[in-house]
């Protein structure tokens, strides 16, 4: 009960509030731009585009995942930590370190999920008024998928489950670079630190991107560049299975887990202005 | 040993903390019955906040151990059972009313009604159907519904810090008194303050804390 109304305050705190809609322009001109991009591509060749190629050119792209759509989520979800004032009060009545740092998490898991719905929502609104929707890949995606930021294999499957593939990595790597984030601040005590630390991660992926497909020793496979996006590199491929992807992010998530809650038990909460 | 620690509300045995090699607590021993009060003092920087927050659990001594009503904080329970704190600038969300902030925290305990709730902000000096948010109090209200949350459970100890500061002479009053019925009624208070006159007239014993160490009882 206590756990659960801690909960409820934090998301209430955090989520409900206004500032979580400032991506939404930024999105419908990211929607704008991939409309007008795949228009052109089926104009140049003849071959019809839906709604699923727009969804694809937009979220299979490094620069909007990397650099538009992880550092927004990092600046937003940049205030959870440190506690301030009137959040260290209600920890004292929660009564637990433990749960007090379970609780941040799940808030920014909450965050996480609440921000790509919010997004995603409004990118399909503005990209099914200009683009047919479809069950099925377009024909310019079987013609050409390299350029809609695809890669093969995915031509096998539908493009739901691709989707729901991608949304999965986007969810798992966005929490982790949150965590990651909020654990840096701990240690640091200044959330522009732990942002700083999540946009540095972010920066060593998006650097990646551009080697994904020519360095192959096996530390590439470390950095995030290969399990944030389901189509890294600059040329569309992916070398990783995407369930080896999804274990990379659960391992990296429960280990940040871990750290967070060790450092949880011996931080010193200092005064915090509201 | 174990009887000393039940008969003593407040227990603090050889507490030291150091920041990067720099000690600001050194060797802090003190013993708090319940229904008393004892009196913290010292100039600015002393550390007294830090004090304050190692008792509240926030803050991890680096070395001694502090137990409150039985309960040694880092091995029995994280935060202190049944404690009442205002530590520096009391800490509100500034978009709700005051009487909305005490229900917030309230709730998570789950110990009081909303009629206690009421009855706490009266008896601070604060109405409980003003609708005014935080942001709109002057520093002397939000003090007194720093009291107020600090208060408003029925705790067994009372961790206060210049408790007074920003509140009008004539609000003096309505606290010390209130303070005086907790006392009385078995609150093991510990009440950090430089105002002299107000440790003489409430407090049964003082501290001073002089560069991290109690130079005088």
């Amino acid at each position: 009960m206590n756990f659960m109304t801690f909960l409820k305050y934090q998301i209430r705190f955090y989520l409900l509030r206004w500032r979580w809609l400032l991506s939404l322009p930024v999105i419908g001109f990211i929607a704008y731009r991939s409309i007008n991009a795949v228009n052109a591509l089926s104009a140049m060749t003849g071959h019809p585009v839906n709604a699923w190629d727009a969804t694809f050119h937009a979220f299979g792209s490094a620069d909007v995942v990397y650099m538009v759509l992880a550092v927004i989520f990092l600046a937003l979800a940049g205030d959870v930590l440190p506690e301030p004032a009137y959040g260290q009060v209600m920890m004292m009545r929660l009564g637990s370190r433990r749960l007090w740092w379970i609780g941040k998490v799940f808030t920014l898991a909450a965050a996480t999920l609440g921000y790509l719905f919010i997004n995603l929502l409004t990118f399909f609104l503005l990209v099914n008024t200009a683009l047919p929707g479809a069950k099925d890949w377009s024909e310019y995606s079987r013609y050409d998928f390299i350029a809609v930021g695809l890669y093969k294999d995915v031509l096998l499957i539908t493009p739901f489950k691709t989707f729901v593939y991608l949304l999965v990595l986007l969810a798992l790597g966005l929490f982790c670079l949150g965590l990651i984030s909020m654990i840096v601040t701990l240690a640091a005590r200044r959330n522009e630190v732990g942002f700083l630390a999540g946009a540095g991660v972010l920066l060593s992926g998006y650097i990646g991107t551009h080697f994904a497909g020519s360095v192959t020793a096996w530390w590439m496979n470390l950095l995030i560049t290969h399990h944030f996006e389901l189509t890294p590199g600059v040329f569309p491929i992916r070398n990783v299975p995407i369930y080896l992807s999804v274990l990379y992010w659960v391992i990296a998530i429960l280990g940040l887990g871990f750290i967070g809650l060790a450092l949880s038990r011996k931080y010193d909460f200092i005064a915090i202005e509201e | 040993m174990q009887n000393d620690t039940l008969s003593e509300a407040i227990l603090v045995e050889h507490v030291s903390k150091v920041f990067k090699n720099k000690t600001v607590l050194e060797d802090i021993n003190i013993k708090i019955p319940a229904g008393q009060i004892y009196g913290l003092s010292g100039p600015n920087g002393a550390g007294k906040s830090i004090m304050l927050r190692i008792l509240c659990g926030l803050m991890k001594p680096t070395r001694g151990a502090v137990t409150i009503l039985g309960k040694r904080l880092g091995i029995d329970t994280d935060f202190p059972p049944s404690t009442g704190a205002l530590i520096d600038t009391p800490g509100f969300l500034p978009q709700y009313s005051g009487r909305r902030n005490l229900e917030m925290l309230a709730v998570i305990q789950n110990k009081i009604s909303s009629s206690d709730i009421e009855a706490t902000m009266r008896l601070v000096g604060l109405d409980p159907e003003d609708d005014l948010p935080v942001r709109a109090y002057s520093n002397g209200m939000r003090q007194r519904l720093g009291i107020a949350q600090a208060v408003m459970e029925h705790p067994q100890v009372l961790i206060l810090d210049e408790p007074t500061d920003a509140i009008d002479q004539a609000g003096w009053r309505d606290v010390y008194q209130h303070l005086l019925e907790l006392r009385e009624s078995g609150t093991a208070i510990l009440l950090a303050s430089n105002n002299l006159d107000e440790i003489r007239i409430l407090c049964d014993e003082a501290f001073i804390l002089e560069k991290g160490k109690i130079r005088a009882a």
